[in-house]
Order: structure tokens, then C-alpha cells, then sequence
């Protein structure tokens, strides 16, 4: 009986999943159509990008989507350093969102950069001052950690017991090496504007970035482990554990508690305080990133009818998503002052078609991983299933 | 806190940014803080220099000629109203409530300047000699450069599908020879002089002595740690559009940070691997008590 409801359920996700899965591959077709273009004509022929505004969109994506890869780190370091056995079911849906995540910011910045031909000039050429020196490093390892993170389920599924074997055997100084290359990058995005302090609101502004960036980053990587298991096990038909999320929500609302601690902390320590309460459209917005990112889930989270509801956690991680993703913009644009005072910037259409097409392209692959990689189980169902040898799916 | 040169302190710390810095200090970010001025190593007084009088600028234009010609700019399909990758350097006319004035726009060529501290492949670095120069062969496109410089100089050839970026070089390369920078050699009305920063810097008080219509300042003396190219007016810099920049370099707070990497780095490696160990040990403790 269970057996003929999971039939039913299936077929009914995979008719509404096909227009799904048609929508995104267009989309991503459209942003690899858009992206070619982009590359051919160069960047005042296909976007809104200026001297007054020399990061737009696309820059203010990968902030978000670094951050909100950052699930991959914060679940490794949740389960393999801090010994959390009990988050082991989410470990692999959040690795697959940072491996995604990743390759597609590496993607959009290879678009974004003047020179898309020389990508790889951080390699030879060293400028140890800067951060973005350093982000672009750790990017290029932490990907690769992330691959070796992701290269069991592959190699497991193309029956490579030796290489998985010792890949299993070094998951602790590999997870070690990715959580410290992620608190690297994920500081030093906040480093980033730490170089400009003229141009900077002082409510985006402090010294405390990097420290507000990586908590920020980690509150935001347990939001989208969240936000990506309910999303993933209803495409994929899974039914995920309403109290394993509701835990990673609980650790979340900590994080958040410190963040909010230090950021209004540092503006009450520094006398800037009242930068907060001008009511003017930067306090205005300085308040609905910190309502949306951090307060929201600091009462959502700790709230029953939310831990026990799939949709109060769903909708808790999107606004945590929207508000991170609003806080990563407002420090690129509102919070900065353009070069020409009085300059704006709205994105051309190619500049959303890439950017749209990117996100479509990483949602399918996800969904394709998901569907045909041991995603939604653990290490050790996984080693069962192996010596039981039975095909995968079967039950 | 002077240096060599017994010029002013380029930054003092005060009590606040002490205080912001024990904050931060478990991260290790109190390593070596005096490497945040790189410029230390250089003798920025005795390296060239340029002052801009706008008083005696005429607004001729001849500077901007002259920098094309010499640069081998190529020419813009309309007058620019600012300075871009292919116009490094304007003049434009001030005319407000404080009075009527020119000014002279292009790189500052500063003494620790923002664009070569965050420049991610070095492809900017300020030389002995004075000038930020730039290398074609290594930039690859990031624009982090004018993302920082305070005074918005780096600019990008947008048009460009494989664009660089284009500003100011102090005309490093007449430098070498013996020649002075073609925009000061081309004005005939005095208003540019070319010397070293300290011979600037003394004529430039000079005139504020001798004329009390001056603005008792020198713009680029201590402006984000100082500017090799110097500006003296009558007109409120400010009005001129000139940022307002204390005496420290523009990045030292991210220098300071990036130079503490290598500390936070091996203090995460220590405590992650550490709270792996304790959990460790801590599951086996439990797992023991249940049998």
C-alpha cells in the first residue's frame, strides 16, 4: 500500500517536474545563449555596468550564493568536527548545494571579469594585500575540497570501492581544510569592504566585517541546508525529518543572536547608534536586512508551530535568504557611495537573463544529482546498501 | 609615531579604533599592524611630485592635448564629462556659490594608494620614482581597483570585450628620461609645477603665505595617507568635489586583516581540529555509559 502511494505521488511530482524541468533547462539555455553573447561583445555592449558602477549584479549574486553555499561547510563542520550524528541526513543535500553554488559563482565571475581570458592570473601574479587575492585562492580550493567531497557518491555509484575507501579515510582533514579555507573567503568578503572606508555607510561599515560576514555566512548555510532539503525531497519524493531541520534552525537562532549582538553592539560602542533610528532610506533598508536576516529567525526558529510545520520552516529559510541576499546588496550599492555622485544602476536584460540562467542551470543539476546519486542518505545507509547489493531505489 | 622623513603621522591610533581592535583581536589581527603602510619603505618625500594651483589654471585644455598626444590616447567620439579609459586626465570648471574655478582631474598618484593595496593580481604598484603604474600584461578585469580608489581614477574600457583598464601614469616613462610629465610641461599658465613631494609642499605653503586668498590647505598632504600629486585653491575643496579623507591610508583596515591570514588560518585549522577531537572523545564517552 505504501508502495502504490509512493508510485502515485511520484508520478504526479514528475508531470508537474516535467514543465519544471523544461522551464529551467530553457531559462538555462537562455543564460548560455546571453553569457556567449556577453563574452563576444563585452561589457558596455551587454550591461548596465559603469565607472561609477563597476560591480552590478552579477557580483552581488555571488556574494549571496557564496553565503548561501556556505552550507556545505557549516553542515560538514556540524557533523564530522562537532560530531553532530544526528544532522548526518542533511550533510550530503548541503555538500551538493555548495558544489553547485560554487561552480556556478566561479561561472558568473568568469563573466563578469574584463578579461574572462586570463581568469587564471591569480595564480602566477600575487598581491598578498588583497582580499579578493585571497578570496579567489581559497574559492579555487575550497572547490576542490568540495569535489572530494562529492566524488564518494559518484565514484560509488560508478563501483570504485578503492578510491571511495580512501576518500572515506581522509573525510577529517578534508573537512578540516574546507571549514578553514570557508572561514577564510567567507571573512574576507567582508574584508572586501574593509578597503573602503570613505565609500562606505557607516551602518555597513565596522571593522567587525570579516567576523560578521562568516557568522552571517554560517546562519545563512544552515538556513539553506533548510531551505534545500525541503525543497530537493519534495522534487525528488523523500520525506525529510521536520526535527532535524527544526535543530539546525534552533543552532541558526545562536548564530544570529551573536550577530546581532556584535553589529548593534559596534554601533552603540562607536557612538553611531543613531545612524540606525535617521529613518532616512539607508537606516530604512540597514532595518529590513537585520528584521529579515537576523531577527526573523532568531522568533521564527524558537517558535513551536514553526519547528513542528514544514512550510513555517520553509518560509523562515526564505526570508532568511531574502534578507541575507538584501544585506549582500545593500553593501555593494545602497551602503556605497558611487564615484559620480548621483549615478544609478539597474541591470540590462542580459545581465538577469546570465544571472537567471546560471541559477536554472544549478537547480537542474541539482535536481538531476539528486535524482540519480544517494543524496538523501547517509554514509552508512549508503556502505548497507553496497553490501547488500540490491539496486538503488528498491525497497 | 613619525617616520623618517619627520613628516606628521600618516595614522594614530586612537582609542576607538584600539578598542575595535581587541574586539577583533582573537582573530590575530594585532600581527605586525605596522606593515599596513607599505609606503614606509618608500621616500615619498624626495620622489616626484606635481602641484596643481587652481588659481592659475586658464582652463586651456592644453594639459589634456598634450597627455593624448603623448600617451597616445586614442580621441573620444564626444567631449567626456569625466575621465575614462581613454582620457586620463580633465579639466572641468567649478562654478557655484563659493565662486568660479577649474580643476584638474586625474590619477593622485597616492603615497599607499587603495587601487594597488586591493589589486588582486598586482597588476597596479606605486614606484620608488613617484607614479602608480600599471601593467596591461597581468590585469585581469576584476575592476576591484575602482571599486576602492577613493577618488573614482581607474576607469575601464567598456567598449573593449577583452577591456583593461586606462588612467593617469604620471608619465612614468618620461620620468625615466629626464623629462617632466607631459601635462606640467604643457601648460602655459603655471598653474602645474613638477618637482619632489617635499619641494611641492613647500611652495605650495609658500603661496598660501604669500596669498591669503588661498584655502589655508594643501589637498593630497595627508589625504589618505598623502597624494604625490598636491592641490592648492581658493575654493573650499570640498565644493571641488574633493573626498574628505583622514590621514590614513584608505585600506589599512584591510591590510591589517589580510596580513593576519596566515594567524587565522592556523588558529581555525587548531580549534577545528580540537573540537573535532573533544566531540570524539566525548560520543565514545557516551557510547560507553550506554553499554
Amino acid at each position: 500500500m505504501a508502495m502504490t502511494a509512493l508510485t502515485t505521488e511520484f508520478k504526479k511530482i514528475s508531470a508537474r517536474g516535467k514543465i519544471v524541468l523544461g522551464i529551467l533547462a530553457a531559462l538555462a539555455a537562455l543564460g548560455l545563449v546571453t553569457g556567449i553573447y556577453r563574452l563576444l561583445t563585452g561589457l558596455g555592449a551587454t550591461t548596465n555596468l559603469s565607472d561609477s558602477y563597476p560591480w552590478g549584479l552579477w557580483l552581488g549574486f555571488d556574494f549571496t550564493l557564496i553565503a548561501f553555499g556556505g552550507a556545505a561547510f557549516t553542515m560538514a563542520m556540524v557533523v564530522h568536527l562537532f560530531n553532530l550524528e544526528k544532522y548526518e541526513s542533511v550533510l550530503r543535500p548541503a555538500i551538493l548545494t555548495g558544489f553547485i553554488g560554487y561552480v556556478s559563482v566561479l561561472v558568473i565571475l568568469l563573466i563578469d571579469l574584463g578579461r574572462p581570458d586570463r581568469f587564471w592570473g591569480f595564480i602566477p601574479w600575487a598581491n598578498i594585500h588583497s582580499p579578493l587575492f585571497e578570496i579567489c585562492w581559497c574559492i579555487l580550493l575550497y572547490t576542490i575540497v568540495l569535489t572530494l567531497e562529492i566524488a564518494p557518491l559518484v565514484l560509488g555509484r560508478l563501483n570504485q570501492p578503492k578510491i571511495v575507501r580512501a576518500l572515506h579515510a581522509a573525510v577529517i582533514p578534508v573537512t578540516v581544510a574546507g571549514v578553514v579555507l570557508s572561514t577564510l573567503h567567507q571573512s574576507t568578503l567582508g574584508t572586501m569592504y574593509l578597503a573602503l572606508p570613505g565609500r562606505t555607510h557607516l551602518l555597513w561599515w565596522t571593522w567587525l566585517l570579516p567576523i560578521l560576514y562568516y557568522l552571517s555566512a554560517i546562519g545563512m548555510g544552515l538556513s539553506a541546508t533548510i531551505l534545500v532539503m525541503l525543497i530537493g525531497s519534495k522534487a525528488v519524493g523523500h520525506e525529510p525529518k521536520v526535527d532535524v531541520l527544526a535543530g539546525l534552525g534552533n543552532i541558526s537562532v545562536w548564530v544570529w543572536v551573536l550577530y546581532l549582538v556584535l553589529r548593534i553592539g559596534d554601533l552603540l560602542f562607536t557612538g553611531d547608534l543613531g545612524a540606525m533610528f535617521a529613518f532616512d532610506s539607508k537606516s530604512t533598508l540597514f532595518w529590513i536586512e537585520i528584521l529579515l536576516m537576523a531577527v526573523a529567525p532568531i522568533v521564527l526558529y524558537s517558535t513551536s508551530q514553526v519547528q513542528k510545520s514544514k512550510s513555517g520552516l520553509f518560509w523562515t529559510a526564505l526570508i532568511v535568504t531574502l534578507g541575507l541576499g538584501f544585506n549582500r546588496f545593500n553593501a555593494m550599492f545602497s551602503g556605497r557611495a558611487p564615484t559620480n555622485v548621483g549615478a544609478t544602476y539597474f541591470p540590462t536584460f542580459v545581465e538577469f537573463a546570465v544571472q537567471i540562467g546560471v541559477l536554472a542551470a544549478a537547480a537542474l543539476v541539482w535536481y538531476l544529482a539528486a535524482r540519480l546519486l544517494p543524496i538523501f542518505e547517509t554514509g552508512a545507509e549508503s556502505e548497507e546498501h553496497a553490501a547488500e547489493t540490491a539496486p538503488a531505489g528498491a525497497s | 609615531m613619525t617616520n623618517d622623513h619627520g613628516q606628521k603621522p600618516s595614522h594614530t591610533l586612537t582609542r576607538r579604533d584600539l578598542l575595535k581592535l581587541a574586539g577583533v583581536g582573537a582573530g590575530g589581527l594585532l600581527l605586525r599592524p605596522e606593515l599596513a603602510y607599505a609606503s614606509g619603505e618608500v621616500d615619498a618625500e624626495n620622489a616626484a611630485a606635481m602641484l596643481y594651483d587652481a588659481t592659475k589654471c586658464i582652463g586651456c585644455r592644453a594639459c589634456e592635448v598634450a597627455c593624448r598626444e603623448w600617451n597616445d590616447l586614442p580621441p573620444e567620439p564626444e567631449p567626456p564629462s569625466d575621465t575614462t579609459a581613454h582620457t586620463w586626465t580633465l579639466i572641468k570648471q567649478y562654478q557655484g556659490e563659493a565662486g568660479e574655478s577649474f580643476r584638474k582631474y586625474q590619477c593622485m598618484h597616492c603615497l599607499d594608494p587603495a587601487c594597488v593595496s586591493v589589486c588582486t593580481v598586482g597588476a597596479l604598484s606605486k614606484t620608488e620614482e613617484g607614479p602608480v603604474v600599471y601593467d596591461t600584461s597581468k590585469c585581469i578585469g576584476c575592476r576591484y581597483c575602482q571599486y576602492a580608489c577613493p577618488f573614482g581614477v581607474p576607469k575601464f574600457e567598456w567598449e573593449n570585450p577583452l577591456g583593461l583598464i586606462g588612467k593617469c601614469t604620471f608619465c612614468a616613462d618620461r620620468l625615466a628620461t629626464g623629462l617632466i610629465p607631459a601635462c606640467a610641461e604643457a601648460c602655459p599658465a603655471g598653474a602645474l609645477t613638477f618637482g619632489t613631494r617635499k619641494q611641492m609642499l613647500q611652495e605650495a605653503r609658500k603661496r598660501i603665505k604669500q596669498n591669503p586668498g588661498y584655502i589655508d590647505h594643501v589637498y593630497g598632504e595627508t589625504e589618505g595617507g598623502g597624494t604625490s600629486i598636491l592641490f592648492l585653491s581658493d575654493i573650499p575643496f570640498e565644493e571641488l568635489g574633493f573626498p574628505t579623507l583622514g590621514s590614513a591610508p584608505v585600506t589599512h583596515a584591510s591590510v591589517m586583516v589580510a596580513n593576519a591570514t596566515p594567524v587565522t588560518c592556523v588558529t581555525a585549522a587548531a580549534v577545528f581540529s580540537g573540537i573535532y577531537w573533544l566531540t570524539k572523545r566525548r560520543n565514545e564517552g557516551l557510547k560507553e555509559k550506554e553499554i
